[in-house]
């Protein structure tokens, strides 16, 4: 099947070097290498991701999903291994590169040039961004009178009316109320339908299921598995549950698969259908 | 030297974001302050009040190389408060801007020029000043000022090289700005900007001259006081090219190699 891959990844590793003491700061000021720990963000991640599609990645604190988003978005850079990204990246910050003194206005002008945006372009998406933010007059009030839901809304505005072929979002889609983020969504959707991709890291599975075409599942830097979003959710759910429940001892070695978890999820599933039609038997 | 070019392309290619940014932070910045663009002018002229207190009223210094003594002061205070802006902002420039660069993909060379383009835009403004000062003091417009425009491109070489250093070992090594505000501060006292080198024994006057920012300080009061041009001092301006030079081929070969350090260590 001829697919058109967008980011091509191929065994990413990043290592982050862990200072130990005053003795590694001023070896590493030497250029020696530290004694200290070394912590694997991400180790071996090898993926084709195509276009056209929303990717999520789930995993929990410390399993490595923003720094791939990270990586793919060209902003830090793997220690080993390739990251070809095949097309404009943007990352969505809503709360990035907004300047206090200046109006909200003024704002969307300096966000967009931090992105790249030439004057034209600003020009061109300037109304809808205020139209999308629904700041009313304050649009040319500087930015210290907003509150922080406005603040974000004009922040989250700015960020989904750039135009890139792929899209990284990595927080909450919960900017300001339900409608808005109701709205944040279906701009998001939009954006899919459109033949663009985008990365979206969360912590809320339902976010996930509802939104994702397929997810990644990282572990400690490590692919678990990726698959579509419907199965692979579910079954990073039933990790999720029983996570809670490991003590240290157990969490420290414990080596999830996917396989595991997928038929765990389908089993229950299996029972719960089963159940169903005994009920259903019943009446 | 292959990484000068990556370095130098992607500096020139982003130069008008580079400096639509510095239009912006500097209107920001004023938006702060009541007296807004006014104090573009009362900054430097405070300095210049100080200086001229001290060596003017306090050490009884009334002329210098045939000029009155503020005068004098003056054209070499402007570029060395220009230039010492840019080398303490863009110093700090990449620590300064974390946050942007951990999470918008921007080319991080914009940090450091974007500090440079600031100060000079101030810069622009102060020199209304000193025009206005000389013209005050009978002193009149000659086709040597149009010379400044040589020593402009010529700091900003400068600056862009310097810049590139410090601000990619300060954004690693926090030690390093602390080191760097003393060296500015001797530097401000050994660039000939509130004395003249020619008080010196020729040998020193030579070695004082190694110093790249009194070849500009002293550039200034050249096209503007002195009528003398360029190539009157040649020797100093081949070295003072040939050391930019050096600055911009060690500064960006420092700078992509730490640049993959930045965002982890921000």
């Amino acid at each position: 099947m001829a697919q058109d891959v967008i980011v091509r990844c191929r065994d990413i590793t990043k290592t982050y070097d862990l200072y130990t003491g005053e003795g590694d700061r001023i070896k590493a000021l030497l250029g020696l290498p530290a004694q200290g720990l070394h912590f694997n963000a991400l180790e071996g991640v090898t993926q084709d991701f195509v276009r056209g599609e929303i990717v999520g990645l789930a995993g929990l604190n410390g399993s490595g999903k923003s720094t791939l988003a990270r990586i793919i978005a060209g902003i830090t850079y793997p220690t080993g291994g390739t990251c070809e990204v095949l097309g404009s990246v943007n990352m969505l910050a809503a709360n990035v590169g907004m300047n206090d003194q200046l109006t909200g206005r003024e704002n969307i002008h300096y966000k967009c040039m931090l992105m790249g945006l030439t004057k034209r372009q600003i020009a061109a998406i300037e109304q809808d961004v205020i139209d999308f933010a629904e700041v009313g007059v304050y649009i040319d009030q500087p930015l210290r009178t907003y509150s922080s839901g406005m603040r974000s809304r004009l922040g989250f505005a700015i960020s989904v009316h750039v135009d890139p072929e792929i899209l990284i979002v990595d927080e909450a889609l919960s900017v300001g109320d339900a409608a808005f983020s109701e709205k944040c969504l279906a701009r998001m959707q939009e954006f899919r339908d459109s033949g663009k991709t985008i990365f979206f890291v969360t912590h809320a599975p339902w976010q996930m299921l509802h939104f994702c075409d397929r997810v990644m599942w990282l572990h400690k830097g490590k692919v678990i598995g990726f698959d579509d979003a419907d199965v692979m959710v579910p079954s990073y759910v039933e990790f999720t549950r029983d996570w809670t429940k490991f003590d240290q001892a157990t969490r420290d070695t414990l080596e999830p698969t996917y396989d595991f978890y997928r038929e765990k999820f389908m089993t229950k599933q299996r029972e719960a259908w089963a159940k169903a039609r005994e009920n259903a038997a019943q009446h | 030297m292959k990484a000068t070019l990556i370095v130098l392309r992607e500096i020139v290619i982003h130069l008008p974001r580079t400096v639509r940014l510095a239009l912006y932070e500097n209107r920001s910045r004023r938006s702060q302050l009541l007296l807004g663009r006014i104090w573009d002018f009362l900054n430097p002229l405070f300095q210049i009040l100080i200086y001229w207190f001290v060596f003017s009223v306090g050490l009884k210094t009334e002329t210098r190389n045939g000029f009155p003594y503020s005068i004098w002061l003056m054209c070499g205070m402007m570029p060395w408060l220009a230039m010492n802006a840019s080398s303490t902002n863009a110093a700090n420039a990449i620590q300064f801007s974390a946050s942007v660069l951990k999470n918008v993909c921007i080319p991080v060379t914009i940090m450091p020029m974007k500090a440079i383009v600031r100060a000079y835009y101030e810069h622009l403004w102060t020199m209304a000043i000193l025009v206005a000062a000389l013209l005050f003091n009978g002193i009149w417009p000659t086709w040597h000022w149009l010379e400044l425009a040589y020593y402009l491109a010529a700091a900003w070489a400068f600056l862009t090289g310097f810049a590139l250093i410090t601000s990619s070992l300060s954004a690693v090594y926090r030690d390093f700005f602390e080191f760097l505000n003393p060296i500015m501060r001797l530097l401000f006292y050994i660039s000939s900007v509130v004395w003249p080198l020619e008080s010196l024994p020729a040998d020193l006057q030579n070695i004082m001259r190694l110093n790249p920012f009194a070849y500009i300080v002293e550039g200034y009061r050249k096209c503007l006081l002195y009528q003398e041009g360029i190539l009157t001092a040649w020797q100093q301006g081949l070295y003072f090219w040939a050391l930019t030079a050096v600055l911009l081929v060690v500064g960006s070969m420092l700078h992509m190699r730490l640049r993959k350090r930045f965002i982890d260590q921000l």
